[in-house]
């Protein structure tokens, strides 16, 4: 039992501290500047808002043909802010937040989070790099149970 | 794949090695506690620069870039080196 704790542990040492870092920087991704936070307030109402493909094109028009030529990830329309978050599908993810019914682009930057979030989850390393969070995870739940037992078996043998 | 392939044996194969290595060191030569403990401090070096490229700066790495062959490889070189620079530098007297 001893010895399977500490193999474990020591080879899961870098997966277990490389996704509890990476979960505590998408914590934080705020307050670290991984993400834009763009104050906005919605000036009207949304069926008064620009057309999608509109707004698209706005965003496309301010990141610059290499970004956009990459193709949009993803739109994420915040109807309460009066804004969409058009993400691209670039090396950097770069991310235009647009205000929807005025059209004007209010924060062009790369959303950082993004790649901490791929980092987190394993994918980073593949689509089968999801097997080594859950290989992780599973380690940890065997060390948990293991030091459990490691530290209440002698107490329970001697009393 | 080889990328992912290294990454794996510096993250599982190489710790499991040097736990390996790490039992009975007393008894072993001089030459392998030497490599064992260049293998460990090679290793903690690599794990340093291995976070310091995959965070810095957080964003997806490049191919055939520097940034990814230390993510990938590193831990697997820096254990390898520094287990070929201790066997060169012995431990202790037999």
């Amino acid at each position: 039992m001893f010895h399977g704790h500490l193999w474990l542990g020591i080879i899961s040492t870098v997966l277990v501290i490389l996704i509890c870092s990476t979960g505590i920087l998408l914590n934080h991704k705020r307050g670290l500047g991984l993400m834009p936070d763009v104050p906005n307030e919605a000036s009207g109402a949304l069926n008064a808002a620009l057309s999608i493909g509109e707004l698209a094109a706005r965003a496309e028009a301010q990141v610059g043909p290499e970004v956009a030529a990459a193709g949009i990830d993803r739109m994420d329309v915040r109807p309460g802010d009066g804004l969409i978050k058009v993400r691209f599908n670039d090396r950097e993810v770069t991310e235009a937040t647009v205000d929807i019914h005025s059209g004007e682009v209010l924060h062009v930057g790369a959303r950082n989070d993004v790649f901490l979030e791929k980092l987190h989850s394993g994918e980073i390393f593949g689509s089968r790099g999801i097997l080594l969070s859950d290989f992780a995870a599973i380690v940890l739940t065997i060390l948990v149970i293991t030091g459990i037992w490691l530290w209440i078996y002698p107490r329970v043998k001697h009393s | 794949m080889t990328g992912a392939i290294g990454l794996l044996l510096g993250l599982i194969i190489v710790p499991a090695l040097l736990t390996w290595a790490g039992h009975r060191l007393r008894g072993r030569s001089a030459k392998v506690r030497g490599a064992f403990w260049g293998g460990v401090i090679g290793y903690a070096i690599a794990m340093a620069a291995f976070f310091i490229a995959a965070f810095a700066p957080p964003l997806l790495w490049g191919d055939d870039s520097l940034r990814e062959a230390v993510v990938y490889w590193g831990l697997l070189a820096g254990s390898g080196a520094g287990s070929v620079i201790g066997s060169m530098r012995p431990r202790g007297a037999e």
